[in-house]
């Protein structure tokens, strides 16, 4: 086979540019700092970054919700406990009353006292956290409980806020009025939390010191422990969030392990392949200032 | 008993003969970096012999040669090594487009950079989970209408974008049509003066080797087919139909097709389609006709998706302010005009995140909206939204990668066909410089038997004298 200069020519020109090709190569990863830049320098591996990528979004979103979820939570929590105390302070009222100690005067400034708990009450009763009402079920931007003529009534409805904590599992992170203050006999048969205290008011007005230490008393005591209850509820409920949270960081940890390990360069091994690829080239180089060689034309005189 | 001039003819014979070998490898080296030249070389055959054999013979012994002449100045070719050289052109050119479109589409879609519509749509979804978190906070649903707002309009840009690129195509399509044409016209030219020349028993050379790059040329756009005739002309055909013959050519029209808004490739005689089966034109026909709009497609159906199954769910759930239902979400019908609902866009409170009436702090309808994530219901309910998606891309990436690898493969064989081409047609220098010194030897021999000659010839005029 003949050999001309312009074949030794093609075929040096050819691996320089396939040995540039490579330079050019490395320095995008490099400069990119990523192993794929295009879709089709890595399909299979594209995919998998997307499916990943897109799964930490997810659970970067799931975290944010929980998030919420806490804050919501911790406000329930906050004033159920300001409600239960308020029930406390209820309950040595009853117990100072049924005492029999006091005389009507005596009564009176403790009726002064229960109005006092009852606004209070009724105070947390609506509380709100971020302009939504906490205990108004479903509708929460009306306000749930209203005194009319001395009457608390319920606007608000028993429906549950579901929360999503991943695509198939979900959380009802709210504790609606009825089941705080026990209306429609929710929770047991005794008068809801608000006719319990009219009925105290009354009875002292009344000086019916029997009928506070023995029913009114036992009735708020079993709104307190309803209270109690609830509380450990929201309690439960903020471990379950807060196991799930973790569980999604530590999943968004792995995954942005694996996704370094696809899409990152190893920075030390390209530089060592960068290397030797610029030894291959200038090696090329030097070779082809050899090779494109004398011609005969060098020797004829 | 041959005339006494008759030396002196064998040496002027030889002489020239030399020359014209020199002046061939003069012509040789001054076009060694030519394109598509083709090494030539002098065929040099002996002259007719002085004397007829005869029954009364003459008394001298033999026949007397009577020198040397050249008998043909021919190039160096090999048929077959072309043949390939033209084949594996055609491959080259479709895939080399094809990494061309290939490139433009990725760029568009641009999936490996966060601005793809994978993460537009995260983002969407994350907006409805955020309001589902929060459906009365009026923030969050502003932020998921501007949310919808972008995925829409980048529905709308991605598939615009490719519209775009189908018809940049088209025009290309257009050039390529002129090229051909124009190819085929030098092509009948060159035809008719080969013919000329070979009529005269010449070999047209130079204009051969001009011929055969722009039958390269032709190759790598279209598939042909060559078929030599006389006088060394060649017919060109596209699948079976003659785009040259001898020294016609027949146009190749690009005619507007009202429907589809893109050229269609026809004969200008008769009307009837060209087919294409290879080249950068059957890469770009495929890309314009049926590749992109498989991809435009696609979009359309993952637009629809949305438009339809969220419409669905939408339009039963009810506002912030309790009794406002039945609005759509979305409108439009495809990817090209997917937008949100204007009368959402302008009053946010009409999204509809509850399922009942007067319940703003239910989420229900938008934890429906937000399952459509995870149902599958693309391609013939077995996909889902996001994996019909991912599954696009891959198959991109994927064609495209074997797209590379065939042009890699292709330019590979190219090469070691142009290396072969090369060692028959080539010009090396070392041996034209061998030749050289070699005629020139023979020129100076010559020029001595002239010299020897000049001196019998001195003997007989001085000493008779």
């Amino acid at each position: 086979m003949k050999v001309t200069y312009n074949s030794l020519v093609n075929t040096v020109s050819n691996s320089i540019q396939a040995n540039l090709k490579k330079l050019q190569d490395f320095q995008q990863k490099l400069s990119s700092g990523k192993n794929i830049n295009m879709v089709s320098d890595d399909p299979i591996n594209v995919a998998q970054l997307n499916i990943l990528k897109t799964k930490k979004n997810q659970n970067e979103q799931y975290i944010k919700n929980i998030d919420k979820s806490l804050a919501w939570l911790d406000s329930t929590e906050n004033n159920l406990s300001e409600i239960s105390n308020t029930l406390v302070s209820l309950r040595e009222v009853c117990i100072q009353a049924g005492d029999g100690t006091l005389n009507q005067d005596g009564l009176n400034s403790l009726l002064l006292q229960v109005k006092q708990l009852k606004s209070k009450m009724l105070n947390d009763a609506n509380s709100q956290y971020l302009d939504n009402y906490i205990f108004a079920g479903l509708k929460t931007t009306q306000k749930p409980f209203e005194e009319v003529n001395d009457i608390v009534v319920y606007n608000g409805d028993n429906g549950s806020m579901l929360r999503n904590l991943s695509y198939d599992s979900n959380i009802e992170i709210n504790i609606d009025g009825k089941r705080v203050f026990n209306f429609d006999n929710e929770v047991s048969n005794d008068p809801n939390v608000f006719q319990i205290i009219n009925n105290l008011e009354q009875a002292l007005k009344n000086g019916d010191v029997n009928k506070i230490s023995s029913e009114i008393l036992s009735q708020i005591d079993r709104a307190n422990t309803n209270v109690f209850n609830l509380i450990s509820e929201v309690g439960s409920k903020v471990n379950r969030l807060e196991l799930t949270k973790t569980q999604l960081e530590n999943d968004n940890l792995n995954i942005t392990k694996s996704v370094s390990t696809i899409e990152d360069v190893d920075i030390t091994d390209l530089i060592m392949k960068l290397k030797e690829a610029e030894m291959v080239y200038s090696t090329s180089l030097s070779v082809a200032g050899r090779v494109l060689p004398p011609s005969l034309l060098d020797f004829l005189k | 008993m041959s005339s006494s001039f008759f030396g002196f003819n064998i040496g002027v014979r030889a002489l020239t003969a030399s020359q014209k070998a020199l002046e061939v490898i003069s012509h040789n080296i001054a076009n060694i970096n030519t394109d598509g030249y083709k090494k030539q070389d002098v065929v040099l055959k002996t002259t007719q012999p002085e004397g007829i054999p005869q029954i009364n013979r003459s008394i001298s012994a033999g026949q007397l040669g009577s020198g040397v002449f050249v008998s043909e100045i021919k190039r160096m070719y090999d048929q077959y090594i072309e043949r390939e050289l033209n084949n594996e052109l055609q491959n080259n050119g479709k895939w080399e487009a094809g990494i061309k479109s290939f490139e433009q589409i990725e760029t568009i879609l641009d999936e490996t950079s966060d601005n793809g519509l994978r993460k537009m749509m995260d983002d969407y979804w994350n907006s409805l989970e955020d309001l589902g978190a929060s459906p009365e906070n009026y923030s969050v649903r502003k932020s998921l209408v501007e949310n919808t707002k972008s995925l829409c309009s980048l529905f709308r840009s991605k598939y615009e974008k490719l519209q775009k690129l189908r018809q940049d195509i088209n025009t290309e399509i257009e050039l390529k049509i002129k090229d051909i044409n124009n190819l085929a016209s030098q092509i009948k030219d060159l035809n008719k003066l080969i013919k000329e020349i070979s009529i005269s028993q010449d070999n047209p050379n130079d204009l051969m080797d001009q011929r055969d790059s722009l039958i390269n040329q032709l190759n790598k756009i279209i598939n042909i087919d060559v078929k030599e005739t006389s006088f060394n002309q060649v017919d060109i055909f596209i699948g079976g139909t003659a785009i040259v013959r001898e020294n016609n050519n027949f146009m190749v029209d690009a005619s507007l097709n009202a429907e589809t808004g893109f050229y269609d490739i026809k004969w200008s005689d008769t009307n009837r389609p060209v087919e294409v089966k290879n080249g950068e034109l059957y890469s770009l026909l495929n890309f314009r006709d049926v590749y992109i709009p498989d991809i435009m497609n696609k979009l359309d159906n993952l637009a629809n998706f949305f438009i339809i199954q969220t419409n669905n769910i939408h339009k039963t759930g009810f506002g912030l302010d309790g009794t406002s239902t039945g609005y759509d979400y979305f409108v439009g019908s495809s990817a090209a005009d997917i937008n949100i609902n204007p009368d959402i866009d302008s009053d946010i409170t009409l999204i509809a995140a509850s399922k009942n009436p007067n319940q703003p702090g239910d989420n229900s309808n938008i934890i429906d909206i937000l399952n459509l994530r995870n149902q599958k219901i693309l391609d013939s309910n077995t996909t889902k939204p996001d994996d019909y998606y991912n599954n696009m891309i891959v198959k991109i990436g994927v064609e495209a990668q074997q797209c590379e690898r065939e042009r890699q493969n292709s330019q590979l064989l190219l090469d070691k066909i142009n290396e072969r081409k090369e060692s028959v047609s080539g010009v090396s220098l070392d041996e034209e410089l061998v030749n050289m010194v070699k005629y020139q030897h023979a020129y100076n021999a010559a020029a001595k038997i002239i010299n020897v000659m000049d001196s019998l010839f001195e003997t007989i005029i001085k000493d008779l004298s």
